[in-house]
């Protein structure tokens, strides 16, 4: 019976082209998708980051972030940020679905007025930004995967939850696809 | 004299640890001769990009240098990044290649299926054929991002045709003899 739903979706979608959907996109006011990383982002630019108490900025500040035209029926966002060793580098989790941007250098832990209300982040080893590490030459270079899905609901999880968990609670509850942009860090790096 | 024997002793010692350091080995680079990372893929390798209309899509050359030592074999992804996650895992499979042995690169249009353009014992295919099928109907309004992920493996995998991506990572798993490389391209709003 699924795939009678997707015909009639499949319909829809033709009959909504002539209106020409603007696509969901994510974007950076900080940096262009494809470039570099600004330094002052990472920990490679900064210093590495030390263990953090909640409220306190790391050396390298968290980037700015926006984003436009999400599908109809959005009630959050999840916001991913891996390495191409599938490190976790930033999650903000149940972002407000009516928020269109994330303010630049949100502290650590998740009581900031910074954050979106309801919303909480983390990294892998830290409870915010972290900032990529990577070298600054060709052979240091690493990849940045950013995306933003957009979700029906906001997610049961607790807020120590793994990225394959994050990933598995969302499931089932995109709005449609999700945002990405890609960005090389450090080589090159201002 | 002494002073003099004594600095050439040093100097001597000195270089002797200079020629004693092994150079490190360049960086493995994974790179195609029709496209610069962060670029865009040429809408000849993307003949489905507005509707699916081939499983014989042209595939785009690449070329690898310098692997890691005790690098046996390679494997070679191509995923859609903005595809959405849900569902199937292989939707964004857009090619594999499995057990590259003793080359340096794969030419420009592999022809899907058993092909002698592809070494002995290395097979491929996608979410939906046996071979390169390149960028999803919609991508000619929606630009999206394609990654090209090359494995390293220090042996040659011994797994099934029809393998799934979840399947081929637990196989690779421990066997990798550096971080995978990658090559980032966008299709096709951009695209020429």
């Amino acid at each position: 019976m699924a795939w009678i739903g997707r015909l009639i979706g499949a319909c829809m979608a033709l009959a909504a082209t002539g209106a020409q959907a603007i696509p969901f996109a994510l974007s950076s006011p900080a940096f262009k998708d494809g470039a570099p990383i600004p330094l002052r982002f990472t920990q490679t630019g900064t210093q590495p980051s030390a263990a953090l108490k909640p409220g306190e900025l790391s050396a390298a500040i968290s980037p700015p972030l926006a984003w436009s035209d999400p599908p109809p029926g959005t009630k959050a966002f999840v916001r991913l940020l891996r390495d191409h060793a599938d490190i976790m580098m930033w999650a903000v989790v149940n972002i407000p679905g009516d928020a269109r941007a994330l303010p630049e250098a949100i502290p650590n832990g998740n009581r900031s007025a910074r954050l979106p209300a309801g919303a909480w982040h983390k990294s892998y080893r830290s409870n915010g930004w972290l900032g990529p590490a990577a070298g600054r030459t060709p052979a240091g270079r690493r990849t940045y995967f950013w995306t933003l899905y957009p979700l029906d609901a906001p997610l049961a999880l607790p807020e120590d939850a793994t990225y394959a968990e994050i990933v598995a609670a969302m499931e089932g509850h995109l709005t449609g696809d999700k945002a990405v942009m890609v960005t090389p860090c450090c080589d090159g790096s201002q | 004299m002494m002073r003099a024997l004594a600095v050439a002793a040093v100097l001597l010692t000195a270089s002797a640890a200079v020629a004693q350091t092994p150079a490190p080995p360049p960086p493995m680079v994974l790179s195609s001769p029709a496209f610069a990372d962060y670029g865009a893929l040429p809408l000849k390798y993307a003949p489905n990009a507005h509707a699916q209309v081939t499983f014989a899509a042209l595939s785009p050359p690449l070329a690898w240098t310098n692997p890691p030592p005790r690098t046996r074999a390679l494997v070679l992804t191509m995923l859609d990044l903005d595809a959405s996650p849900g569902g199937d895992p292989q939707d964004h499979l857009l090619w594999l290649v499995v057990n590259l042995t003793a080359v340096a690169g794969l030419p420009e249009g592999v022809p899907r299926g058993r092909t002698s353009m592809l070494p002995e014992g290395a097979f491929q295919k996608s979410f939906a054929s046996n071979g390169y099928v390149g960028p999803q109907p919609g991508a000619d309004k929606t630009r999206h991002h394609y990654e090209f992920e090359l494995y390293t493996l220090d042996q040659v995998l011994d797994v099934p045709r029809d393998v799934t991506l979840a399947q081929l990572k637990t196989a690779m798993k421990g066997h990798e003899t550096g971080e995978r490389r990658v090559l980032i391209v966008t299709c096709c709003t951009t695209s020429r």
